[in-house]
């Protein structure tokens, strides 16, 4: 059996594994469907109308993107250096409460918005960077640090809304106040939660593209994550490239977690993210780690969980679908890596 | 059929892609011999025993173990005839027991620990080891890991031992603890087939050897017919035609120097001791040795990769010592190193691996921004230089052979006019066809370069280098010139039969 799929593996072009990968969890997720009494056809017809065919399903996917976008793309620079950072969650969660200090610390100021998303960068960066000093000196592994930075930062975040910052005026729910107008991202289309951060999700993908690809500093990256081995022998500075790589990787996760709190929420809550963190992992790995193809994964995944979204109220679906397509497209996209290190083995 | 012979070979023959690794070998184990297996790296030692263990079948020969033929070639079978082999490196439960780790080799669930217990315990009074079986595995020393290898084989019913270099992973005082062990093992009535490079654990250990030199068996000698002169003979190619690279240049100016530079033994390196040469324009420097005896620290040491403990590393005038591999590429060096895959980065393109240390050089970028279109024609350069067969330049770089990876780096590493080169085994893995063209192309670049030649081969250091220098054990010998070189020494000094001091 394994023989048989290995061959077949080998007579397929490695393009069409990713678009098998996505076709075969699409149908597996259909077998559920029907198992649950639910016409697939009809559901997968739904989903796009709803996530890509109006206005409001649109702009709504748009904006479900903006931190998938994000995160993803700053990912998949870790990801080229080969290192695993699964910190996402965490790094997304210090650049809003990066935002945080500048809104509840200081007096506002006309350039107080500026200062949020300074401070988000800078925030989640560093909180990237320290596993990467931890592992560049220390050689501490970065998969744990990354994961258990995660919960630091979660409840750093619950210890500010509920002490701190909490609103005074809540009678004791864990929020903070909402925040002035002046510090709000502006939304850019009417009728929807669409805010400016979708530019510069748009602008990093495209920019992160060109460092990758274009310039030394992504060549260093690539060359170190592809065989660290060989960058030592060009004499690529190790160091810089572990600490620009994590530093940005976090940096984008903390804009996401700015857009989530200046042009979402508009104040800071405990469970503040929806694991975007954790679902740009898979968004990273589903654009093949290239920046645009993240950009149009995240764009393509938001339209599908806005569409499953709405099903589940007006057709019934239980409300835990998305995490069970989520499952199956990681499943899938384990299989697309499996298929290409068949293919690696014999050329 | 003689009863005593417990494993007979006939006309082994094993063939890889681009070399014959065992060409017609003969091979016999007697019962209750240590059976030694001598042969420089690449003789097809480790070939031989994967044919006989049932790793490998052979392409053509016959094996009788026991008498029987065998047709099935895996290690189950051997295993049911009683044939184990010890790997070099450990392959035990770290956090176990050595207790532990023997039951696990063990068929069935239901063990009997105590009776277990008793009998390792009795196998090992009477191998007179000092074994605490209740330790873990971890806290063992490497020589101890092997004999707890051994133990579980025995326990298992091994009748044959098969030990794959053992003593290269062995401080001195291990080795000795080790030759005393099989020594025991062969008062069990056990057979062993112990291999080594080193001419001296024969001669100590051994009943007798069977030396392998380029996939052939060159004879098989009793300890009564053993002697060092004897052995070096068969294991080095003496008589072998040599044609030699005869293009003498004008020697210039001294170009690399390294003045007594020492480094550290740990983690895996042999330290080099108090290492002196000169290289000038025009000359190429052999250094030759049997693999791991310090040639590796020595390329490493001499591009920057390593920093030296004490000593000086001068490139044309200028001391290097303690700076970055980049400032030594920048002062015109070429390094092309042991393993090429340390090199190269298979997941990228032809293009992407060309540039690997051009890239922050003027001309490859301006302003952190890489010019592809350059790039892309040096590349091009870079294929045609040495021909190397590629469907195009934008394909990653890991579809390519072995041979024309080996010539990529080559090409790459020779094409920009430099001054010295670096070279460990540029022709490891080529046929006898492109080992010709990359000599021939080493030995053309001299004209205005210098180069070291790192090489494990006697013969080809003989075709292309000036001079050459023996080095065994992190020391180098003086420089030899190739014009009257006593063959024999310097095998001699290869293989330690010879001490590199009293050569000097
Ligand atoms: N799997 C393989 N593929 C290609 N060539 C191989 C392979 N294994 C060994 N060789 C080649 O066969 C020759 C003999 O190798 P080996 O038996 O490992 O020698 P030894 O153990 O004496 O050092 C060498 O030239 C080696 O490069
Ligand atoms: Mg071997």
């Amino acid at each position: 059996m394994k023989k048989q799929i290995d061959e077949l593996i080998l007579a397929l072009p490695s393009w069409v594994f990713l678009p098998i990968a996505i076709i075969l969890s699409l149908i597996i997720f259909g077998v559920i469907l029907v198992v649950n009494d639910k016409n697939p056809i009809l559901v997968y017809h739904e989903i796009i109308i709803t996530g890509f065919g109006s206005y409001r399903g649109l702009s709504e996917t748009l904006t479900t993107s903006i931190p998938l976008i994000l995160a993803g793309v700053g990912l998949s620079i870790a990801y080229k250096a080969n290192l695993w950072n699964i910190g996402a969650e965490g790094q997304l969660y210090m650049g809003a409460i990066g935002a945080g200090i500048i809104a509840y610390e200081f007096s506002p100021t006309p350039v107080s918005l500026i200062g949020m998303f300074i401070f988000g960068f800078l925030f989640g960066g560093v909180w990237g960077l320290i596993p990467a000093l931890l592992k560049r000196y220390y050689e501490v592994n970065e998969i744990i640090t990354t994961l258990m930075m995660n919960y630091i930062a979660i409840h750093i975040m619950d210890y500010l809304v509920f002490g701190r910052w909490r609103d005074p005026t809540t009678f004791g729910f864990p929020f903070t106040p909402l925040l002035p107008d002046n510090m709000i991202i502006p939304r850019l289309l009417p009728g929807s939660r669409l805010h400016a951060t979708v530019i510069i999700a748009i602008f990093a993908s495209i920019a992160i593209y060109l460092l990758m690809y274009k310039t030394t500093e992504g060549y260093e990256i690539r060359v170190y994550g592809g065989n660290p081995e060989a960058a030592r022998y060009s004499g690529i500075n190790i160091t810089k490239v572990l600490l620009l790589s994590m530093f940005l990787s976090g940096a984008l996760a903390g804009i996401a977690g700015v857009g989530e709190f200046a042009g979402i929420h508009r104040r800071l809550t405990t469970g503040f993210s929806k694991g975007y963190g954790y679902t740009a992992i898979l968004i990273a790995w589903l654009g093949s780690l290239n920046p645009i193809y993240v950009m149009v994964a995240a764009i393509l995944f938001s339209g599908f969980v806005v569409g499953l979204d709405a099903l589940q109220i007006s057709i019934g679906l239980p409300f835990a679908s998305i995490y069970l397509f989520e499952g199956i497209l990681l499943i899938a996209i384990l299989i697309r890596e499996y298929a290409e290190r068949v293919k690696a083995r014999y050329v | 059929m003689n009863d005593n012979i417990i494993i007979r070979a006939n006309g082994i023959r094993v063939e890889y892609p681009n070399v014959v690794a065992n060409d017609n070998v003969d091979f016999e184990l007697l019962h209750g011999e240590i059976h030694g297996l001598l042969g420089e790296n690449g003789a097809g030692k480790t070939t031989l025993v994967n044919v006989i263990y049932g790793i490998k079948r052979p392409d053509s020969g016959e094996l009788y173990i026991f008498g029987d033929k065998i047709t099935s070639f895996s290690p189950k079978v051997a295993q049911r005839y009683g044939l184990y082999m010890i790997p070099q490196h450990s392959i035990l439960v770290e956090r176990h027991t050595v207790l532990e780790n023997i039951a696990l080799a063990l068929p069935g669930f239901k063990l009997n620990k105590k009776a277990l217990r008793a009998k390792v315990m009795r196998l090992i009074n009477r191998l007179r080891l000092e074994l605490d079986l209740d330790s873990k595995v971890m806290d063992l020393s490497v020589g101890e890991k092997q004999r707890v290898e051994a133990i579980r084989a025995l326990v298992r019913g091994a009748k044959v031992l098969i030990m794959d270099e053992p003593t290269s992973v062995l401080s001195p005082m291990e080795t000795y603890s080790l030759f005393s062990f099989i020594r025991n093992l062969k008062k069990e009535g056990l057979s062993v087939i112990f291999i080594t490079h080193r001419l001296r654990e024969v001669m100590e250990l051994c009943d007798r050897v069977t030396v392998l030199r380029k996939g052939r068996n060159m004879g098989t000698l009793t300890r009564e017919e053993m002697t060092i002169d004897k052995l070096t003979e068969l294991m080095f190619s003496r008589k072998i035609m040599i044609r030699r690279y005869n293009n003498r240049s004008m020697q210039g100016k001294v170009i690399l120097s390294l003045k007594n530079v020492s480094t550290f033994s740990n983690g895996g390196y042999i330290g080099l001791k108090d290492i002196s040469l000169d290289i000038r324009v025009g000359e190429i420097v052999g250094i030759v040795g049997v693999a791991g005896n310090g040639q590796n620290e020595l390329a490493q040491v001499a591009v920057g990769l390593i920093k030296p403990h004490s000593g000086r590393i001068i490139i044309d005038g200028d001391d290097l010592t303690g700076k970055s591999i980049f400032e030594f590429y920048k002062k015109g060096l070429a390094y092309i190193p042991d393993n090429i895959l340390d090199g190269l980065v298979l997941d990228m393109t032809l293009t992407e691996n060309a540039i690997l240390k051009l890239y922050r050089t003027s001309g490859f970028s301006m302003n952190h921004i890489v010019d592809w279109e350059t790039a892309k024609r040096y590349t091009s350069e870079i294929v045609k230089n040495l021909e190397i067969k590629t469907p195009s330049i934008d394909v990653k770089i890991k579809s390519l052979s072995g041979g024309n990876l080996q010539r990529f780096i080559l090409s790459r590493e020779l094409s920009n006019n430099p001054k010295i080169i670096i070279a460990v085994h540029p022709s490891r893995g080529l046929d006898l066809e492109s080992t010709a063209k990359v000599l021939g192309y080493l030995a053309k670049m001299k004209s205005h370069s210098g180069i070291l030649l790192i090489t494990e081969d006697l013969d080809e250091a003989i075709k292309i280098c000036d001079k050459i220098m023996i080095i065994y054990k992190g020391k180098l010998s003086k420089p030899m010139n190739i014009d009257n070189l006593d063959y024999e020494l310097a095998g001699k000094m290869m293989s330690g039969a010879v001490s590199i001091e009293e050569a000097n």
